[in-house]
């Protein structure tokens, strides 16, 4: 007997499907299971219960009509508070946006809303997905579920935090510079960035807008497939978005990875910058188990990792302070000091610098074109250190250099955060698994195969094993 | 005053009210002066390939880099 609230999205769609799990029930659950665990951490701003009650209801009747739309029908789902749900504010965890209200859904809300989705709330965040966890902030900063004086990542960190307690199945975050995959990290979970343009950002409010992505989080890979493969798909509204038809996720999903040539980036963690010995103690047995199930891995050079890290950081800058100059100029203390510290540094780029980085990165997207031309996905580390305290503002000021997540942002190219393991005190680690662009299926693929054989999506934090919920006869 | 210190309060005083953050400086000096420095952070090394005529991504296309 499983849980309720702990089905992964795959399990509950083939119930909810064959109608031996009703999508009310369901919501219920994760309901009660968000009101005994999130007091304590944080992951949601708002709980939409009403409106989740009333989609799960709706979902339900449709369902025993007949009218089974797909995988995400009678799914509950969560928003980093940075999307748009057309009623509700949009907060961006900031004092700026309290009065907010959304006119219109996100085109992935309205997606979700098509698939027949639950929503259950909106997640907390860095302050516009660029700050850091504070007390200034309106909204309490969500908990790391493995420790709760722990850093839980970020910029998406309720969407970590949320997807690994099993507060929600499906959990949508964005990533300028890691921001998907380093709450993955941090949390043990799964975090995928996709292609540059293979998800629409219409009604996301922008961080920097050639460099921002939409990605899911979820507790496994299959689960994280059929996600983005609800939402992937072009939006004429987002001048961003690829009229590409991205290859089916789920179809070569299980297919393994048998002969196929996987480009390890040891560089960026041996010679660029020192990681903590746990870390690469992590993806070296990564390494070991893609082996032992028949892949080729070598390793492969890309520009140092600084190289990939000034291009993103100076386009991120000087893009994100564009946006917020108005206020920084005539409201600055409305926002909270690690959010001032990191957007003000963009007023004082000189505009040939940014051109030099835009330069830079058509050269850095060749060279990673290059690369994959000689193997099918490439791996490499995902944060060089373990989760700090939440309450060392230095050290979370560090997690935004000290990491090889924004490689893949600079190079628009697909990328997903898994578990390798757990630190000796009990803390998950993690690497990224890197592909072509529109080849998400092959990234879910080798994911999904090593996290299979690995096991390491299995575990759950501590604190569940304690909690009592229905389950499923 | 080179690109990675911090010029004096009076230089700052300037720079600020040059980019419109007069009254952010006067509230928060050492966030303005911070930001300077990392903002002037030129970009380490560039690669031998590099050449000032280099066409820039204007606004980066995952299809136009990938040929789709």
């Amino acid at each position: 007997m499983t849980e309720i609230s702990s089905l992964s999205l795959a399990q509950a769609a083939q119930h909810i499907r064959k109608r031996d799990l009703s999508p009310v029930d369901f919501t219920e659950a994760l309901l009660d299971r968000i009101a005994a665990l999130d007091p304590t951490y944080h992951a949601f701003i708002a709980v939409t219960a009403d409106i989740a009650r009333s989609e799960a209801k709706a979902a339900e009747a449709e369902i025993a009509r007949g009218g089974w739309r797909g995988p995400m029908h009678g799914m509950p789902y969560a928003l980093k508070d940075i999307f748009d749900v057309a009623g509700l504010p949009t907060t961006c965890h900031s004092k700026l946006r309290m009065n907010h209200r959304a006119t219109a859904d996100a085109t992935v809300t309205r997606r979700l809303r098509e698939a027949g989705a639950v929503l259950l709330g909106k997640l907390a965040l860095h302050e516009f997905a660029n700050g850091g966890p504070t007390l200034e902030l309106p909204w309490p900063a969500a908990r790391n579920p493995w420790n709760i004086d722990l850093h839980p990542g970020g910029s998406s960190s309720g969407c970590g935090t949320a997807a690994a307690l099993g507060l929600a199945p499906a959990t949508l975050g964005t990533d300028t510079g890691g921001s998907v995959r380093n709450p993955a990290t941090c949390c043990g979970v799964i975090g995928m960035k996709p292609t540059y343009g293979a998800i629409s950002r219409t009604g996301v409010f922008p961080l920097a807008f050639s460099l921002d992505h939409v990605g899911p989080i979820t507790r496994n890979v299959e689960d994280n497939a059929i996600l983005f493969q609800a939402i992937a798909g072009h939006d004429p509204a987002d001048p961003g978005s690829a009229p590409h038809t991205h290859a089916d996720c789920l179809a070569g999903l299980k297919q393994g990875v048998q002969g196929l040539k996987i480009g390890v980036i040891a560089h960026f963690y041996e010679e660029d910058m020192a990681a903590d010995p746990q870390i690469v103690a992590g993806i070296t047995g990564a390494i070991d188990v893609l082996r032992r199930l028949g892949a080729d891995v070598k390793p492969i050079r890309l520009s140092p990792l600084a190289r990939w890290m000034d291009c993103g950081r100076i386009i991120h800058y000087a893009e994100a302070y564009a946006i917020h100059e108005k206020d920084l100029q005539e409201r600055p203390e409305d926002y909270a000091a690690i959010t001032r510290r990191r957007m003000l540094g963009g007023a004082f780029i000189a505009a040939s610098e940014y051109v030099k980085a835009q330069q830079l990165r058509t050269l850095l997207c060749a060279e990673y074109r290059a690369a994959l031309d000689e193997v099918d996905a490439l791996i490499t580390i995902s944060s060089f250190d373990l989760p700090c305290r939440i309450d060392d503002d230095e050290a979370i000021g560090r997690t935004y250099e000290r990491q090889c997540r924004m490689p893949f942002n600079v190079a628009g190219a697909p990328a997903v955060a898994v578990p390798t393991g757990f630190s000796r005190d009990g803390i998950p680690l993690a690497m990224q698994i890197a592909g072509r662009a529109f080849d998400e299926a092959m990234v879910y693929r080798i994911a999904w195969a090593y996290c299979d054989a690995a096991g390491w999506c299995e575990k759950r934090p501590p604190v569940l094993a304690a909690a009592k919920q229905k389950v499923l006869a | 005053m080179s690109d990675d210190t911090a010029p004096n309060a009076d230089q700052m005083r300037l720079l600020a009210d040059l980019r419109g953050l007069g009254r952010t400086f006067e509230k928060f000096p050492e966030a303005v002066t911070t930001a300077f420095v990392r903002g002037r952070r030129p970009i380490g090394s560039l690669p031998e390939k590099y050449m000032p005529v280099t066409e820039p991504a204007g606004r980066f296309s995952a299809q136009a880099e990938y040929g789709e």
